[in-house]
């Protein structure tokens, strides 16, 4: 379970973010889009893409990441009038901006979590180093090619969450020295 | 009237878009783009464009502090950010002088978008 001083305003927040998304996705791709997995509250790695973007955006006392998943070969038909793979990535980092800048100043958020400064967005190629926080989950679908939205965030004034990252810190430690 | 215009974004996609967007629907000419504070302070100081824009959240030097650099120099230089931030970071910009705040995500094929748009320039310009 989540611990309670995120479950609660994050599950008011599903529809809200629901929003911000397929406003974002349509806009930017101009053309439409669906949920195709309903959101919901989950924790643990993203899975199932093999490129990640990643903007994450904090504040003294939390920290978020907005996680786009996709499968790269996918890239060329989310955006068919686009022959530039760079110029591709830079539209689905649009997205990840233009989502996380709607649903950070939604006024449920900002009367929980306070305002979250955003960072620029990058990319993960392969596997996502992310750490088991909770948040908002769920699938989209747009030219045909679907989409893994994330939203990860973290108290800052939970000890558990400073004891997730060391035992993920040292899973990942053992399974650099294993490979 | 046509005028000079730089676009500065760290999105070479937002970059393109909105390159031809002014260029191509509204007859102005990008005279050069950017993608971070710094080449935004160096194109100004190069070209004197009649308008530049300005993203926020850009690497090296974000789009605030290019604002304030700017704006140090050239007072009555006509800076319009365009932005996917909302909240506190806009009042600012609009308090240090910037004429005006675009929001991303921006709906070029919208009628309404593009009668905004055309008016908000007119504004700029005309003052």
């Amino acid at each position: 379970m989540p611990p309670e001083s995120l479950s609660v305003p994050l599950g008011s927040l599903v529809p809200a973010f629901e929003g911000c998304v397929l406003w974002a996705v349509r806009a930017i791709l101009e053309t439409d889009a669906r949920v195709k997995v309903p959101f919901e509250i989950l924790s643990g790695v993203p899975e199932g893409s093999s490129l990640y973007c990643i903007l994450p955006s904090s504040n003294p006392n939390f920290y978020a990441q907005l996680v786009i998943g996709m499968e790269e070969e996918a890239l060329p038909r989310l955006l068919p009038n686009e022959s530039d793979d760079k110029v591709r990535k830079d539209a689905i980092g649009e997205i990840a901006n233009v989502i996380s800048g709607l649903f950070i100043a939604e006024d449920q958020f900002i009367t929980r979590f306070g305002y979250l400064k955003p960072s620029s967005p990058f990319f993960s190629e392969g596997a996502f180093t992310a750490r088991k926080d909770w948040g908002l989950r769920g699938r989209i679908e747009s030219n045909g090619q679907e989409l893994g939205l994330h939203f990860y965030l973290r108290d800052l004034r939970d000890p558990e969450s400073l004891a997730s990252d060391r035992s993920d810190s040292a899973a990942m430690e053992r399974k650099g020295s294993a490979a | 009237m046509q005028k000079r215009i730089i676009i500065i974004d760290d999105s070479i996609f937002l970059v393109n878009q909105l390159t031809v967007f002014l260029e191509a629907v509204l007859g102005h000419t990008v005279v050069a783009t950017g993608n971070d504070g710094n080449q935004a302070v160096a194109l100004y100081e190069k070209h004197k464009p009649d308008l530049i824009t300005l993203d926020i959240t850009m690497p090296v030097m974000d789009g605030v502090e290019a604002l304030g650099e700017i704006l140090v120099r050239h007072p009555a230089a006509n800076v319009m950010m365009i932005s996917a931030v909302r909240g506190p970071e806009m009042a600012k910009c609009l308090k240090m002088g910037a004429k005006t705040y675009m929001e991303k995500p921006l709906l070029f094929n919208d009628e309404q978008f593009v009668e905004d748009f055309k008016e908000t320039l007119a504004e700029i310009f005309d003052n």
